[in-house]
């Protein structure tokens, strides 16, 4: 002991040295530093912004900061009820995406069913599918002229409707099934990394394929799931498409709807909107902490696998084609009948049910519309060129920004934490953010095309981190220790050996983000001016004025489009099967 | 791989503490270190996994700053604690092999060695010269022809000799190597072990090799260093590492032996012979190939194939120590058989011809020389 305590202080009297192998001083800082500033340049104002506007009273402009709008926020009974609706509308959301998504995700990865590849089809096509597509296709379905309204009327011979998908328990389907493909691929992650022994030890003991699934793989996966349910309960909770499409004319209103109402009225009402978004954010910000913690305990379970273990698919039996079934039913719902539906609609002149006297009706004249006026032309290519945009930009920065923080880079403490801003904003509090930043920036910002590259840059950052970071992980210490002995500089170690590792990471992510950001309407939606629409938007305001046939052949031809690049992404992210693509 | 401006590599006082973020005490590291090795001397770091042989290499490198002490090689200082001088690594022209290779899976193999000629823009080596040098640095190491191969695409044992031709190829003043072996199957190792001492003489480089294999530090070393967490126990050639260890620890370390743990009543002198009494309350005459302060705890080391067994009342020969104990088990190991021999108290292993024959449970008289036996210094540094 005495011993100890005299290492101890011969040690503590040594000099303690600063920097690494990397270098020390300022070469080293500067790129950090600028690379920390340049984050914070993009992440800080919207924040700063919201919270300025919340705080000014509109009625009282020389009144200085108030909480007056809080305080007329929180007397008002519409915010309860609408936070009522939310809270509930997200909580069915997510079960309908959880038990559809997990069920095809633990057949497709861990049993032999039959179909598989349809799965991974089913999901490819739908996430390049802008929302309002599915959400039109179902109204479709689903309304009162739909073929499921119609095949009851004519089993019963009742004039009701069975299901109203105006309603709360319709935007629960339909939002639910908006997410199933992301809930399969991250599920799919999971099952993936689970460790097959586990399973077969449980077999080898006399348990039932059911008693299994129940006392083991359900139980193994559970803090995964209970983290990714709450992560798709906070995307449900911002989600907007829904909400505005189906919510707002049920008379259905939601906190989002509510701040792109209180937006969109004339005049804008800036506080009660900024107030309102402050508060989901508040909201949000509470589940991410919790969500937080649990993908921390979700990582501990998910390091149970052993060395030299493979998942061997469980073998169903005589019950293979339920799985089958399973996976069949998934494509019906989440692809096969609301594409169909779409299809019907763009070739049929105007909205008729699924009727054989309508087959001589039908038509090309939507596509051909859409395929020669260069208006559409022109949406396509704002949507493509401001996508693109903001995930090079988002990538480019992320993937540096995640070399310094990985690797620890003298300062890099913060790069992180401001990268992760954003995922607190949902979408339209966002947007109602940029539109005062754009109104108080002099040189024409508003309306143009930039301002919504820049949203989609703040908005994206976190997932870009998702993407980089992992792939940073991966890269084995001395695979850059080698390069530094070898005589290169940091610079050349980045570009020669860690960049050119990253790069299917990286791929991938940029394909995500824009994927991501061609379909995104709430942010868009605020910002889009005439001269700077994104196809998202269009389809938006031609559903709300009632053009569907339209709506269905730009959504046809868009989805054909982004699947081609859905495809490219999944394609690299199964094989680089660390990567788990990004929440 | 002729020219090679082979160097000195001179460390001294050389120290690196780790700490974790609330601890009083450190989690790990090297205490002062020196050594001295002239020009074209294979020296191995050898010890326990976690003594901090890797730590040692690494700030040799430049890969970790040192606290304090002085680095340098030939006329070149990398390191000195006084004058808070460090040179960063990508100047100091050593070559280093990994203990993952560390071969860029997305470079070819030339690639992969041409990148040290490649990076060092002052050096403005036409692409010919550097063809030349990759390609003499791939024969040197036996993989010439396999420079298109991508470089996941090798063995194991290919990997290790591309890592190797990576770290030659610019000539370097130093050669690393990390526990480069302990990745290779049983065959391959010894393969390699021969390879890798027939090259370094070869090119005449100084090298430092690190390992926690003592077969491996014995046939390959012209020098040995023993460390213990984080401290240096012994330093010298193979031979007197084995035949001279400093302390029990060596002893321990470096093959199979026997410690029967005494007191020392009076301190002996270098090559004194002693007669002491073992902790178990036997007598032995033991030889002290080191000075050892009185009242120390010492331990005798007697190895395994120094005992002999006999029948009890078996004659004695001249001078030798005997001890009664009894055959508690047998092994046998093809040309030897290894015997579990309980004494008094302390239980040895002992190796005989396999001619010689005992049963389990036999009463056994066992001799041994007392040069053979050897008082060596057994106190715990720290409890
Ligand atoms: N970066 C580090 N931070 C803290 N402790 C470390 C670090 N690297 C090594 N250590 C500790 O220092 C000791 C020596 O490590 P190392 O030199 O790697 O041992 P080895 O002899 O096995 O190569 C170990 O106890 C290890 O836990
Ligand atoms: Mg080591």
């Amino acid at each position: 002991m005495t011993d100890a305590v005299q290492v101890n202080q011969v040690r503590r009297a040594a000099p303690r040295r600063t920097g690494s192998w990397r270098g020390s001083g300022i070469k080293l800082y500067l790129p950090v530093v600028a690379l920390t500033i340049l984050i914070a340049a993009f992440v800080l104002p919207p924040a700063v912004m919201l919270i300025q506007t919340s705080l000014t009273d509109y009625t009282n402009p020389d009144g200085g900061y108030s909480l007056e709008n809080f305080a007329r926020l929180l007397e008002d009974p519409a915010l309860y009820i609408s936070a009522f609706n939310s809270v509930l509308f997200a909580a069915g959301a997510t079960i309908v995406s959880l038990v559809v998504g997990a069920s095809v995700a633990w057949v497709v990865e861990r049993t032999n069913a039959p179909f598989k590849q349809l799965a991974l089809a089913t999901t490819v096509v739908s996430l390049g599918t802008p929302a309002i597509l599915y959400v039109s296709a179902w109204v479709f379905l689903l309304g009162r002229a739909g073929p499921v309204n119609a095949t009851w009327r004519a089993l019963t011979g009742s004039k009701d409707t069975i299901v109203n998908v105006y309603s709360i328990p319709g935007m629960m389907l339909v939002e639910g099934l908006l997410w199933v493909p992301l809930v399969f691929l991250l599920c799919g992650a999971t099952f993936k990394r689970q460790n097959a022994d586990l399973e077969e030890a449980a077999r080898m003991s006399g348990a039932s394929v059911f008693n299994t699934v129940m006392r083991v793989s359900l139980p193994l996966a559970k803090p995964a799931l209970l983290g990714l349910s709450i992560f798709i309960f906070i995307r449900n909770i911002e989600a907007f498409d829904v909400p505005v499409l189906l919510g707002t004319p049920g008379g259905v209103k939601l906190l989002t709807s509510d701040v792109y109402l209180a937006m969109t009225r004339v005049p804008p009402d800036l506080g009660h909107s900024s107030s309102f978004a402050v508060v989901l954010i508040v909201f949000v910000s509470v589940l991410l902490y919790f969500y937080g913690r649990i993908s921390r305990n979700a990582d501990r379970y998910a390091s149970v696998t052993g060395k030299g273990f493979r998942p061997r698919p469980f073998d169903l039996g005589r019950y293979r084609w339920v799985g089958g079934m399973v996976i069949l039913l998934n494509f019906l719902m989440v692809l096969a009948l609301p594409l169909a539906a779409m299809l019907w609609n763009s070739v049929t002149p105007f909205v008729r049910a699924f009727e054989i006297r309508a087959l001589s009706s039908l038509t090309l004249k939507n596509y051909a519309v859409i395929l020669s006026d260069p208006y559409y032309l022109g949406l396509a290519f704002n949507t493509i060129l401001a996508s693109a945009a903001a995930a090079t930009v988002v990538v480019a920065v992320t993937a540096l920004g995640s070399w310094f923080a990985v690797r620890k880079f003298p300062g890099s403490q913060l790069i992180e934490q401001f990268a992760s801003i954003p995922i607190i904003f949902p979408g339209i509090v966002l947007g109602v953010a940029m539109i005062q930043l754009a109104l108080r920036t002099p040189f024409g910002l508003y309306g143009s095309i930039w301002l919504i590259v820049i949203a989609f840059i703040i908005r994206y950052m976190p997932y870009g981190m998702r993407y980089a970071q992992p792939g940073v992980m991966q890269i084995h210490r001395e695979l850059e220790e080698a390069a530094g002995i070898a005589g290169a500089t940091q610079r050349s170690i980045f570009r020669r050996v860690v960049l050119p590792l990253l790069s299917p990471a990286l791929i991938a992510g940029w394909l995500f983000i824009f994927l991501l950001a061609a379909k995104e309407l709430s942010i868009a939606v605020l910002l889009s001016s005439t001269s700077s629409k994104t196809i998202a938007v269009a389809m938006f305001n031609q559903w709300t004025n009632g053009q569907p046939g339209e709506v269905a052949a730009l959504g046809i031809l868009w989805t054909i489009l982004m699947s081609l690049c859905a495809t490219v992404m999944i394609v690299l992210t199964r094989k680089d099967s660390k990567s788990e693509g990004a929440l | 791989m002729t020219s090679i401006n082979s160097m000195t590599l001179e460390v001294s006082n050389l120290t690196k503490t780790y700490w974790t973020s609330n601890s009083r005490f450190p989690g790990g590291g090297i205490q002062p270190i020196s050594f001295s090795l002239k020009a074209g001397t294979f020296f191995t770091l050898l010890g326990p996994s976690g003594c901090g042989k890797t730590t040692t290499l690494r700030c040799i490198a430049g890969l970790e700053i040192p606290d304090d002490g002085r680095l340098s090689l030939g006329p070149t200082t990398f390191f000195d604690g006084a004058s808070n001088s460090n040179l960063p690594l990508n100047q100091r022209n050593i070559g280093m092999v990994f203990q993952s290779y560390a071969i860029w899976p997305h470079m070819t193999v030339f690639e992969n060695v041409a990148f040290p000629l490649r990076v060092r823009s002052q050096l403005k080596l036409s692409a010919a010269k550097i063809t030349e040098m990759v390609r003499e640095a791939l024969n040197t190491v036996g993989l010439s022809g396999y420079e298109n191969r991508s470089a996941t695409q090798l063995s194991g044992g290919q990997q290790q000799r591309v890592a190797l031709a990576r770290a030659i190829v610019r000539q370097p003043g130093l050669l690393l190597l990390d526990e480069p072996l302990s990745n290779l199957d049983a065959l391959l190792r010894d393969e390699m072990r021969n390879e890798l001492k027939r090259l370094q003489k070869q090119i005449g480089i100084t090298t430092v090799y690190v390992t926690h294999d003592q077969h491996e530090a014995l046939e390959m070393s012209d020098i040995i260093a023993v460390i213990n967490a984080g401290m240096l126990e012994q330093m010298g050639p193979p031979r007197e590492i084995y035949n001279r260890p400093r302390n029990a620890f060596v002893a321990g370390f470096m093959g199979a032996t026997n410690l029967l743990p005494a007191k020392l009543g009076e301190s002996a002198g270098t090559g004194d012979y002693r007669t002491i009494t073992l902790d178990s309350g036997e007598v032995i005459k033991a030889c002290f190939p080191y000075p050892i302060a009185a009242n120390s705890k010492i331990a005798v080391s007697i190895r395994p194939e120094s005992v002999s067994l006999a029948a009890p009342g078996t004659a004695v020969p001249e001078g030798y120590n005997a001890l009664e104990g009894s055959v508690l088990s047998s092994g046998f190991l093809g040309n030897i058989v290894r015997y579990t021999i309980q004494l008094c108290s302390n239980r040895i292993q002992v190796h005989q011809p396999a001619d010689i024959h005992f049963n389990d449970g036999d009463r056994i008289a066992v001799h041994f020389s007392p040069e053979k036996s050897l008082g060596l210094s057994d106190e715990r540094r720290t409890a």
